[in-house]
């Protein structure tokens, strides 16, 4: 499979602040890939960089095979910024035919509009609309140039319920058309439902790739909790334990990649417990461990 | 506004069949239709803001019914009709505020809301909205400059000649492209909030300094020594001279009026830059 953005040892810095350090990253085509990363960790500096909004500092932004500060390479890629940028005296529909001019070959508006789901409101000002209808009409203004790229910013922050599963549907349709998404998120088990590949960032470089399932197996995969008598050291000692906490109560937390050799031993050696709970590693597990500060990692042997 | 699911699923499935494949040709948008469009928008935006019609047309009109329809029958003293000349300062006037709510507070608000820098992340052209903006000034201050003649005309009696009224509006509207220029200035220099009140001041001072409400040599002589040095001056001059058929000295203001184009211009090249820089 081809790569539709390739970035190689980009820095970018901001003065003396370092937003990029030696980011390698390449999105490949007709996939949609989720960026995390806690706040600052540069992915949205590095969208800027696909926009062509700014040139790196060192290093070769490349997207569809071009440098995106041409135009022609523009015009095949579609935007929508954190920040709903939208013209709030013009109508929906006013506000997408307009952008749709920019582009040589635009969907129809009314194409936009529904898949945005805002036909309903396509008569209505932009700035009279509520914060979920506000970021599908960014959504819209992004797909209306029919781009083959498509670059999200926090697209469900602030979206109700309703608006989430418009967007996603949408998004949906447009893999399946063969759209290459990248989008960053929050909301973790959006990404892991939906993206091919998860990249996690942090400190402006990139922590971990992987799809979803190869990243939650990083974090362990499964953990287990109970109350029992068991001390720290007999936790530890349990087949197949990577890390084990337990709190003043008795409250066990463990992590195990085998939840089911480590319960077989448990009944096996008779130890009474309780409030027996096991759960796979979500990716939020698997964000959590790999965005940790690194003195809490000491115990842990998950970064691949 | 509710969906019902059902609905949902139905129209997703009609737009899967729809979606048509990605355009790889090498041309671009055609550029005049995308500027007409870009100058449409703004122009729906100015009519849409009652605030925006008001402060551009309404008070260049109330402030020519206070201040102007008493006196325009009176004659100066070099035996000029004093109703045109006074139209023609409340003209100017409302370029002058057009031009610092159209491009000061307007953009001001369009930089930082991210409308500018979504429109910079797309294949057209920067200079394409500042054109489109300018377009729909000059189309929307020949508008506001038509109400107020009209107004002076039945209300006030004052008759300008169709041949000069045509002159004085080409020279007007030329005449505005430094203050449009300032207004940038304004929009890229100073935060949203400021620039709104950043424009009012500068369209209430410098008309004032600028002998646009008052004739400069009723103002004290600082003042008078300091109108060279804006715009809005010259511009009335231009205006003025104009309306009565004198055109000596009129070079010396166009010159004056190009020297700010290019000085204006320049800074605000400077702050579209430093906005770029930013943004990145």
């Amino acid at each position: 499979m081809t790569n539709a953005i390739e970035l190689a040892g980009v820095d970018k810095t901001f003065g003396r602040v370092t937003a990029l350090r030696g980011l390698n990253l390449d999105v490949r085509a007709g996939e949609l890939t989720a960026l995390l990363g806690p706040n600052g960790a540069g992915k949205t500096t590095a969208i800027n960089l696909m926009l062509g909004l700014g040139a790196p500092t060192a290093g070769q932004v490349s997207v569809l095979g071009g440098n995106p500060r041409r135009d022609d390479v523009r015009r095949r890629i579609g935007s929508m910024p954190q920040e709903s940028a939208i013209p709030l005296a013009l109508t929906v529909r006013e506000a997408v035919t307009l952008f749709s001019h920019f582009y040589p070959a635009p969907l129809a508006p009314d194409h936009a509009l529904a898949l945005a789901d805002l036909g309903g409101v396509a008569g209505r000002r932009a700035g009279a609309l509520s914060g979920g209808q506000k970021r599908r009409l960014a959504f819209a203004l992004a797909v209306v140039g029919n781009p083959e790229v498509l670059l999200i910013d926090e697209p469900t922050t602030g979206m109700d319920a309703q608006s989430r599963l418009a967007f996603w549907a949408a998004v949906s349709e447009l893999k399946d058309a063969g759209r290459t998404i990248l989008l960053t998120t929050h909301y973790l088990e959006e990404a892991e439902r939906a993206a091919d590949r998860v990249v996690v960032m942090n400190a402006g470089a990139v922590l971990a790739d992987g799809t979803p399932e190869q990243l939650r197996s990083q974090a362990g995969g499964a953990r287990v909790r109970f109350t029992s008598d068991l001390v720290l050291a007999e936790l530890q000692r349990l087949p197949g334990v990577d890390t084990a906490q337990i709190d003043s109560h008795g409250h066990a937390d463990l992590r195990t990649r085998t939840p089911e050799a480590l319960l077989h031993h448990l009944f096996g050696q008779g130890t009474p417990f309780s409030e027996l709970e096991v759960s796979r590693a979500s990716l939020e597990d698997a964000f959590l461990v790999l965005t940790a500060p690194a003195t809490t990692l000491s115990d842990k042997d998950v970064i691949a | 506004m509710t969906s019902p699911t059902a609905q949902t699923t139905a129209q997703t499935a009609a737009r899967t069949a729809a979606l048509p494949a990605p355009a790889r040709s090498a041309r671009r948008a055609p550029r005049l239709p995308a500027l007409g469009a870009l100058a449409l928008a703004e122009l729906r935006r100015m009519l849409r803001n009652p605030m925006f019609a008001v402060g551009t047309i309404g008070f260049p009109v109330i402030f020519f019914s206070l201040f102007g329809l008493g006196a325009v029958n009176e004659v100066t003293d070099q035996g000029f009709k004093v109703g045109p000349l006074i139209l023609v300062n409340f003209g100017a006037y409302s370029l002058l505020s057009l031009a610092m709510f159209s491009f000061g507070s307007a953009v001001a608000l369009e930089r930082t809301g991210g409308w500018l820098r979504l429109l910079r992340a797309s294949p057209m052209p920067t200079t394409l909205y500042f054109a489109g903006k300018l377009l729909a000034a000059l189309a929307f201050s020949a508008l506001s400059l038509g109400i107020l003649y009209t107004f002076a005309h039945f209300v006030g009696g004052v008759t300008i000649p169709v041949g000069t009224a045509l002159l004085l509006l080409i020279k007007l509207l030329l005449g505005m492209i430094p203050l449009t220029l300032l207004g940038l200035c304004i929009g890229f220099l100073v935060s949203p909030t400021a620039a709104q009140i950043t424009a009012n001041l500068v369209s209430v001072i410098m008309s004032f300094a600028s002998g646009l409400f008052t004739p400069l040599d009723q103002m004290p002589a600082f003042v008078q020594k300091v109108a060279p040095f804006l715009p809005a001056y010259h511009l009335g001059a231009v205006a003025r001279g104009t309306v009565v058929g004198q055109s000596s000295g009129e070079a010396t203001h166009w010159l004056a009026l190009a020297a700010f184009t290019v000085i204006f211009g320049a800074l605000a090249a400077w702050g579209l830059r430093r906005d770029e820089a930013r943004e990145q």
